[in-house]
């Protein structure tokens, strides 16, 4: 018993003492901050070749593919495949700082692609600039998100870069896949859409695609029998894809995060990447004597031979008749075609203006249907009125043939000539031509943009 | 027929707010000054900053990006390095050189300078999504957000900044010197609050007696923005003072009244400047206006 006492007694001075001494030679606070810091600008600065990056900044999105070589004067030079903004967050250089206080934190401090991706989406995107040091991981540096709260907290795994991993980005094609966008200016912050049609001759069939550029995700809507539109339309062989699949670019390929099958006219497809290597620009015309700027592309792989093109035209999208819905927009979110709003002129007919609407076989009451376009006011005493113009349409794939009929619907009792008129002349111009193409906005809940080849108007329903 | 018609809108209405920005001044917001310590690089742009603003008038001006600068919840983004050398030469020749030209205004200038000027590159949106144009931080120091669009010829961005930086100078007087005698009487009833402000539209808070909806949040705003407003905005006597001839609507009655409240204010805020700072307002206008 004593002997069992005496060695209790014995570690007890032994663990006093190391204590007390630990605590002596213990470096003080700020001296360990700073090792610290110094530290993780050694690991930092160390690759010759810099640290590649594969960042997803949240679940809902693809890849950007990111190179960041630290320097020690607090600069990293930030190659990225991101061609926004006229290419300045091709290949800049930015200044970055190391802090202590979550524990390590890389902030880079200027603005580059970080903050590009974390502004999108009035600063909602999902990205983020300043970074908590987790660990090292055999050669990789681990890394999580300072700015994410809860769940989906990105991690981010900076890995050794080698010599030749500036090749890997794709900046060429992207900005060529970009011209697939038919406006200029990110209008109602929906982001930047491009719609493409490929086309696989030797199977006569043509798959509607949208490429969502911004979150780097791909939506495949349909695949149709037929190359153009006419004959997909006389053949009517068509069936809804309706699926989305994030993506990264790496060597001049778009590679899915998992394969898209299609099964289709007794061809099976199995779409793991998508060549984006070989691309051209031309015109197109969408409406007499309208021309757009057009993308083409050209490859093999998983589609077989194909040829692509940006395209206001879709096979299938989700734009149908809404027997009990209305789409609908704040009456600002309607563009001319510099991409301007034409809401001062909306206001000058309706001063009270609040909406846009568009009714698509909306079913009055059952033996009565609404097609119709046009404006809601609600004046001071929160009383809502319609100006509604009414028009017969045809529908094919997205696009929409579009008669004004005199099947008007007014809820004023009195309304106005000026009101009247404005009605007409407004609806005129923005549906001048007779025909709308109906694109389908990704990850905005239903969201579409119509546009009018004729004059190049465009705007929102929801 | 129409009644299903005004149903489905009733619905709809609510979808709208996806497509809706709001614009608003937070709170008085809680922000820690960065450590000195942490900023490691010296840039030829750094030696330009200690030259021209931190020797000159000890006026430190942060833009390398620290998350102190807002408070939790708030999110932006940070100054590209490109953008601050020009908001440099902005606030220089919009916001101190109007002092220079003067009788007193440099001294009053030097001496009431805050120590610290924060650039911010974007804008501000708090956790709802919500648009910060500007922060409300009594004059301690001026954050300058939206840097990024540094452009001397958009007028719109240039009243912003100027609104911004007139606007927190402005608190720095009645912090010292105390409101005008009896300032918070001219409009006594128009006041609404901190947390209410962003009701009222532009016309409503002229009828109330006030240059913007934000003054009407307290005597101090409402002191801060008649000053701010009065410097910087060239159509202030159109819009604010002069009379609306012919009235035949309770609004435009209502709006004549305010304005008669908004001249008293100004002549108020007039004399109370050139009595216990020196500095003659109607000089400084036409100072600033001169570089617009």
């Amino acid at each position: 018993m004593m002997k069992k006492w005496t060695i209790v007694a014995v570690f007890s001075i032994l663990l006093i003492s190391c204590s007390v001494d630990d605590s002596a030679k213990l470096p003080s606070v700020e001296e360990r901050s700073s090792r610290a810091i110094n530290d993780l600008k050694d690991e930092l600065t160390a690759p010759q070749n810099g640290w590649v990056l594969s960042y997803r900044p949240t679940n809902q999105t693809g890849v950007f593919f990111i190179l960041l070589d630290f320097n020690e004067d607090g600069t990293v030079r930030i190659q990225s495949d991101v061609v926004a903004s006229n290419g300045e967050f091709i290949d800049q250089v930015n200044s970055y700082r190391i802090d202590s206080s979550q524990g390590l934190e890389l902030i880079i401090e200027s603005y580059g692609v970080f903050h590009y991706l974390f502004e999108l989406e009035q600063n909602s995107f999902g990205a983020e600039f300043e970074f908590i040091f987790i660990e090292k991981e055999a050669n990789n540096l681990v890394f999580r998100s300072k700015s994410d709260q809860g769940f989906d907290v990105t991690i981010l795994t900076f890995e050794e870069a080698g010599s030749t991993a500036g090749n890997s980005i794709t900046v060429e094609a992207l900005g060529f896949l970009e011209q697939g966008i038919f406006h200029k200016e990110n209008l109602g912050n929906t982001g930047s859409m491009g719609h493409f049609n490929f086309h696989i001759p030797a199977n006569n069939h043509t798959i509607s695609i949208t490429l969502d550029l911004d979150r780097r995700v791909i939506k495949f809507l349909g695949i149709a029998e037929g190359l153009d539109m006419t004959s997909i339309v006389a053949a009517n062989s068509i069936s809804n894809l309706n699926s989305e699949i994030r993506f990264s670019l790496s060597n001049e390929r778009i590679v899915l995060d998992q394969a898209q099958q299609i099964d289709f006219g007794g061809t099976s497809y199995q779409i793991n990447e998508i060549p984006i290597g070989n691309f051209s620009t031309s015109q197109e015309s969408f409406c007499t004597g309208q021309q757009e700027t057009i993308v083409n592309l050209s490859g093999g792989g998983d589609l077989g031979s194909f040829n692509a093109q940006s395209s206001l035209f879709q096979v299938r999208n989700r734009f149908q008749p809404a027997p009990d819905d209305v789409f609908g927009v704040n009456y600002f979110f309607i563009y001319d075609e510099s991409d301007n709003s034409i809401n001062t002129q909306i206001e000058a007919v309706f001063p009270d203006v609040v909406a846009f609407q568009w009714y698509y076989n909306f079913e009055i009451d059952t033996d009565s249907i609404l097609n119709a376009v046009g404006f809601v006011t609600v004046d001071e005493f929160n009383n809502a009125d319609f100006y509604l113009r009414g028009f017969d349409v045809v529908q094919n794939g997205n696009n929409l043939q579009m008669t004004f009929n005199g099947k008007d619907l007014i809820t004023d009792d009195s309304p106005t000539p000026a009101q009247l008129t404005g009605l007409d002349q407004l609806t005129d111009l923005i549906f001048s031509g007779g025909e709308v193409y109906m694109l389908e906005i990704l990850n905005q809940g239903g969201l579409f943009e119509f546009y009018n080849p004729c004059n190049k108007y465009k705007g929102f329903v929801l | 027929m129409i009644g299903k018609v005004k149903r489905t809108f009733v619905y709809w209405t609510g979808l709208l707010i996806l497509f809706t920005l709001s614009g608003c001044y937070p709170d008085e917001s809680l922000n820690v000054p960065v450590n000195e310590d942490q900023i490691a690089v010296e840039t030829d742009l750094d030696l330009y900053i200690n030259e021209k603003f931190v020797s000159e008038y000890g006026m430190a001006i942060r833009y390398r990006f620290s998350d102190n600068f807002v408070s939790p919840g708030q999110s932006v983004t940070p100054t590209r390095i490109e953008s601050v050398r020009p908001m440099l030469d902005f606030i220089e020749e919009f916001w101190i050189d109007p002092y220079k030209d003067i009788e007193n205004g440099e001294e009053f200038f030097r001496n009431h300078v805050p120590a610290e000027i924060i650039f911010l590159g974007g804008v501000i949106f708090d956790v709802n999504g919500n648009l910060l144009l500007g922060l409300a931080e009594a004059g301690a120091k001026i954050t300058f957000t939206d840097v990024n669009s540094v452009d001397v010829t958009d007028t719109v961005w240039r009243a912003r900044q100027l609104n911004t930086v007139y606007h927190e100078f402005a608190h720095t007087v009645h912090q010292r010197y105390k409101l005008p005698n009896a300032f918070e009487t001219i409009a006594a009833e128009g006041y609404t609050g901190p947390g209410s402000w962003f009701v009222l539209s532009d016309d409503d808070a002229l009828q109330r007696g006030f240059v913007s909806p934000y003054s009407t949040s307290s005597p101090n705003e409402d002191f801060a923005e008649c000053v701010s407003f009065f410097l910087f905005d060239p159509n202030f006597e159109a819009t604010f003072m002069d009379i609306e001839a012919g009235c035949l609507t309770e609004d435009c009655v209502s709006r004549n009244e305010g304005r008669l409240r908004i001249a008293e204010k100004i002549a108020t805020i007039k004399d109370h400047y050139k009595k216990v700072t020196g500095v003659d307002l109607e000089s400084l206008r036409a100072a600033v206006q001169s570089r617009l």
